[in-house]
């Protein structure tokens, strides 16, 4: 979902900058993934309308999380969420409620996903959970959550989690066949159990990209949690084309991102005629190209090659679909428990 | 008592006495001192256990403080949402629990609750699924009630110092209205870590730790020593120790005390003992324990003690006074033990060892011992001829000789052989030779000292004719008893002297035989038997006329007791040195006289019988006042009747032996000295004895005859004939005897050619005169 490829030359930022300063000189900030925005969606975005985007990156859904939370969240225009997120923040008037009315292109958005992020934003990708590897180092191919959670001696401190309460609790829960938004906590404490036990064979739980991508990096990642697509940023970092991609046989869950405008945006106007640019089908296709991840909206292949538009891992099946299990809204309870989970398996894995 | 012995008792209460008196005086003071240490050590340990636990309520003040302050707050209190409100606050709450520094504890809490809902937990930790403790919810929620806003607790089942605050949620200050959805109850709790570990630490070490949430002072039991600090708002400290520990504490002390005091006692005393054994008594005991074993009979030196103290000049005035002790011992002993002449051991000591060496052999079985008796032949001339100076001299000498051979001996000798040499009488000495194993050292021994006087005895004043008999007696084939092998070495000896100059004899079967004879010889002398006497004849005939002029008259003695036929010579002197003389020869007077009658009727009137009578009776006026009677009882004439003097008589003959002699020639009885030519007889005797017939000797007839020299013996007879003495010559044999004899001029022949001496009965029958 957050892809390096574009590559813009300095000099043609710094005239775009300038040109923005000069138009119109409005700005959108935006908080979101690093990559995770066609720049080439951006530069069209700015040029037809003049107002320009700034991106402040976040590198775990915690972080972005604790930064709304507080005050200075309130800096931001849009902020990328996962649904849940999205709709949680909804609940506490973090966010402004946009419908089809105010932005048109919703319109566009696959029935599937529509009521996704609630009215507390668009969708924007969406995509699975699934185990990341390097296969110069890890011999025989994961099939199974079971050798991410239990993995190999070989690979003992090779296995990166990721920092996000939810998705990190997903290994364990489908393989214990238990649903992902459970409310039972016994089940959870089953969940927690076994990552504990797979604290020993962890390197950390940072986003696996922002690890690869630190420079004098330690950690040698074998594999890894992640995300669909994050096999092409890894083979771009690396410069290799050893990372690959799988579903556990178990199952995963299907994620769904989110771009939201804050309540208390000063150009909310701007941020509602950016998100329905986002949304407009040849945009759409475009980002979804560059950044090669699933969008939401529908027909976009016309405006896509062959090759781009036959791959299943860009364009799941629905079979795939209908049969994987959701992001649900959740207890905040539950939510707090599951941050708590999250928090304490961070100190003891910082603690061994 | 030994002073070793007696030291403990001088010790043991001296070194009891005064470390008990110190034991005691350690045990008040440290009685004393145990009680104010440990009361200072409670009171100190109040203040640390205070101090604990007042700091983590200074903790959670200002943590309740930094709270109601915090930005984090008051956007809790603005959120709806449960999540947010963990998310602002957690972050905030971990931050916190992170920096707290210099106190430990294993628990932070901080709970949110409106009325009885929890609206907020957070619990540091471990343990994402922790819940809040239902006694502090159930504490805040009456404190709500109870309309208290503020409240302090340690609750001591739990662990935790708590403290609630009760605030209006919209303003954050104290709540006073207590409306029941304004009210936020905050309550913050820590688990005094550090405060838990000491106070177990101390409980252990038999602390009792107390606390009271009232202010309550009721006095504590008498038993128990306390120490109490207030923790403000929360209670009271108490800090107890029971009396009987702290007894416990001095028991323990009084036994170190006590096992300190025994070593001590002990280990002084053994020390002390040992110091004063290895200092004082030791060398005391060392110079008791030489003095005790002085041998003075063996020459061990006595080792001094060295030393500069009494016991160092004890040792060697005590050494001065037993040399000088045993010098004059040695002189002593030298006087008592040793001849004063040649140095050598006296008959008494050489008693004593002998006695010493038999004893000693009998108990080692194979040791021998031999006795060898010396004498020195002929030492009576050395002193009649040089004088007794000289013959000491000689005798000096000798001794000194004879240490020689003993010193020089290379016979195999160990340790326990020697030979020890004694003087046991004027010119008789003695040599011990003990503990060899080879029966032929005796032998060599008495080879060497042999060879001492092989060519005469020469020293430093000269060369004497002296020669050694020596005899030779073993233990124990020759005797068993010091006695005994005296007896037996002396026998030895005097077989070695009758049978030649310087020679050695041995004790021997033959000698001990030979002894019995003399002895049963002697008995039977005593016993004086006349029966088995019996009277030989043998004729003595005229050389010219051949007829038989008399018969000298022999005593056979056959001894049924012995067995044998005795001759006269052996029993002969020994009747003669026995006294016992007298009987026989009356005997023989008698019976010869007895038969002159018959003899004068078968062979001629003038018919001589010859008696030989012992020379000692010549010495005896009582035997000749015998003679006549004897003369007149047989009615024969005196003049047919010789006396024969026998060899004896010429040996010491004296002017009365002579006065008797002339006594019975004037009796009428003839006279005649018999063996001439022979043993002590001389040339002189025929002037001066009154005899009137001289028989020549048959060795000194045999001599001349041998030597041709015939004119001598025709000298002699010419000679005797010139006294008016009639010859008789001895032993012949031969024909040829005879007529040298008649040539001579011998006036009488007796001997075997004419006829055997033999009894009476059968000379009647075989010589017819």
């Amino acid at each position: 979902m957050k892809n390096m490829i574009t590559r813009v030359s300095v000099p043609l930022i710094a005239f775009l900058f300038l040109l923005a300063g000069q138009s119109a000189a409005v700005e959108l900030r935006i908080y979101t993934w690093e990559g995770y925005l066609s720049q080439e969606v951006i530069d069209n975005f700015t040029q037809k309308t003049g107002i320009s985007i700034t991106q402040v990156y976040f590198d775990s859904d915690q972080t972005r999380d604790e930064v709304i939370a507080t005050t200075t969240g309130k800096s931001f225009d849009i902020i990328l969420f996962n649904s849940i997120s999205a709709q949680v923040f909804g609940k506490s008037n973090y966010l402004y409620a946009v419908n089809e009315s105010i932005i048109p292109n919703l319109k566009n958005v696959n029935k599937r996903w529509a009521e996704g992020c609630g009215n507390f934003g668009i969708p924007y990708f969406y995509g699975t959970v699934g185990i990341v590897y390097d296969a110069a180092k890890v011999q025989s191919p994961p099939d199974s959550w079971q050798d991410l959670l239990r993995p190999a001696p070989a690979h003992q401190g090779h296995v990166n989690m990721l920092g996000d309460m939810t998705d990190v609790l997903v290994p364990p829960l489908i393989y214990l066949g238990y649903n992902i938004n459970t409310e039972e906590e016994t089940q959870l404490k089953d969940a927690y159990n076994i990552l504990q036990r797979q604290l020993p064979y962890v390197a950390g739980y940072n986003y696996v990209l922002t690890d690869v991508d630190m420079p004098g990096k330690e950690h040698d990642i074998h594999m890894a949690l992640a995300y669909s697509g994050d096999q092409y940023v890894l083979n771009d970092l690396t410069g290799s084309e050893n990372w690959q991609y799988v579903i556990p046989k178990e199952g995963t869950v299907i994620w769904l991102d989110c771009m939201s405008i804050t309540a208390e945006s000063a150009k909310r106007d701007e941020a509602v005629l950016f998100l329905n640019y986002l949304l407009d089908q040849q945009v759409a296709a475009s980002n979804t190209e560059a950044i090669y991840a699933s969008s939401p909206v529908d027909g976009i292949e016309r405006y896509l090659p062959e090759d781009v538009t036959q791959d299943t891992e860009l364009f799941l099946p629905d079979s795939l679909l209908d049969s994987t299990q959701t992001y649900r809204i959740i207890s905040d309870d539950n939510l707090r428990l599951r941050k708590r989970m999250l928090d304490i398996l961070k100190k003891r894995h910082e603690a061994q | 008592m030994k002073l070793n012995k007696r030291l403990p008792y001088v010790i043991i209460p001296v070194l009891f006495t005064s470390f008990l008196i110190t034991a005691i005086g350690l045990y008040v003071l440290e009685r004393r001192s145990v009680y104010a240490l440990t009361m200072s050590s409670l009171e100190k340990e109040a203040t640390e256990l205070s101090g604990s636990l007042i700091a983590y309520t200074r903790f959670i003040d200002g943590t309740l403080t930094l709270l109601l302050q915090s930005d984090a707050l008051r956007r809790y209190t603005d959120t709806a949402d449960e999540y947010l409100k963990s998310l602002a606050f957690d972050a905030a709450l971990d931050e916190l629990v992170g920096s707290i520094e210099g106190l430990t504890t294993t628990h932070f809490s901080v709970m949110f609750m409106q009325m009885d809902k929890v609206d907020y937990y957070y619990q540091s930790g471990l343990d994402p699924f922790a819940e809040p403790s239902h006694i502090i919810k159930q504490w805040s929620l009456e404190h709500c009630r109870n309309r208290q806003p503020d409240g302090r607790q340690f609750f001591t089942d739990l662990e935790r110092l708590t403290i609630l605050r009760i605030i209006d949620r919209r303003t954050l200050k104290p709540a006073n209205r207590f409306e029941a959805e304004n009210v936020l109850a905050i309550t913050v709790s820590v688990n005094p870590t550090d405060f838990i570990k000491r106070r177990d630490q101390l409980i252990e070490g038999e602390r009792k730790i107390s606390f009271s949430d009232k202010n309550n002072t009721s006095t504590l039991p008498q038993e128990t020593l306390h120490s109490r600090r207030a923790i403000p708002g929360f209670g009271v400290l108490t800090v107890e120790v029971p009396k009987k520990s702290v007894e416990r504490e001095l028991r323990s002390v009084l036994i170190k005390l006590v096992v300190a005091f025994l070593m001590l006692t002990g280990i002084s005393n053994v020390v002390l003992q040992l110091l004063l054994k290895r200092y004082v008594t030791g060398p005391i005991e060392h110079l008791e324990y030489q003095i005790r074993n002085i041998d003075i009979e063996k020459e061990n030196a006595l080792v001094l003690y060295e030393s500069d103290d009494e016991i160092g000049s004890l040792s060697s005035s005590f050494i001065k006074l037993y040399d000088q002790i045993n010098q004059s011992y040695q002189k002593t002993k030298d006087l008592a033990e040793k001849d004063t002449l040649t140095k050598l051991y006296n008959r008494r000591v050489f008693n004593l060892t002998l006695q010493g060496l038999i004893n000693r052999a009998g108990r080692a079985k194979d040791q021998m011992v031999a006795l060898l008796y010396i004498d020195i032949d002929n030492f009576k001339f050395v002193n009649d001829n040089y004088g007794h100076s000289i013959g000491d001299m000689v005798l000096q000498a000798f001794a000194l000789r004879l240490h020689e051979v003993i010193r020089s001996s290379d016979f195999v000798f160990n340790q326990h052989s020697g030979m020890t040499p004694a003087r046991l009488a004027g010119d008789e000495f003695s040599v011990i030779i003990y503990g060899y194993t080879k029966e032929s050292v005796p032998r060599m021994v008495a080879k060497r000292m042999l060879d001492i006087c092989k060519d005469g005895f020469v020293c430093d004043e000269g060369t004497f004719p002296i020669t050694l008999s020596i005899g030779v007696a073993a233990y124990p084939e020759d005797g068993k008893t010091v006695d005994e092998l005296v007896v037996k070495a002396d026998s030895a000896m005097y077989q070695a002297k009758k049978s030649g100059k310087n020679t050695v004899s041995y004790y021997s079967a033959e000698l001990l035989e030979q002894a019995r004879y003399q002895q049963q010889l002697e008995v039977e002398i005593k016993r004086g038997d006349t029966t088995e006497f019996e009277l030989y004849y043998m004729p003595i005939v005229d050389s010219s006329t051949q007829k038989v002029n008399g018969f000298e008259v022999l005593l056979r003695w056959f001894s049924k007791k012995l067995n044998c036929y005795v001759p006269p010579a052996e029993f002969v002197p020994m009747a003669e040195s026995l006294g016992c003389y007298r009987p026989i020869d009356m005997w023989v007077i008698n019976e010869a006289f007895s038969k002159v009658q018959e003899l004068s009727e078968r062979y001629g009137e003038n018919v001589h019988v010859s008696i030989n009578i012992s020379a000692a009776e010549m010495g005896d006026a009582g035997f000749v006042e015998e003679l006549p009677k004897l003369i007149d009882k047989h009615r024969i004439d005196p003049h047919r009747i010789t006396i024969e003097l026998t060899e004896t008589f010429y040996q010491d003959y004296t002017e009365k032996s002579l006065a008797q002699l002339e006594l019975i020639h004037q009796a009428g009885f003839r006279l005649a000295i018999d063996d001439f030519g022979s043993g002590f007889t001389s040339i002189i005797q025929l002037v001066d004895f009154p005899i009137d017939v001289v028989k020549i000797d048959r060795a000194f007839i045999v001599k001349s005859l041998a030597n041709n020299k015939l004119n001598v013996l025709r000298s002699l007879v010419s000679f005797c004939h010139e006294q008016s003495l009639q010859v008789v010559a001895e032993g012949i044999e031969t024909r040829e005897d005879f007529e040298k004899m008649q040539q001579a001029g011998c006036d009488f022949v007796q001997g075997y050619y004419f006829c055997k001496p033999m009894p009476l009965d059968r000379l009647y029958e075989e010589y017819k005169g």
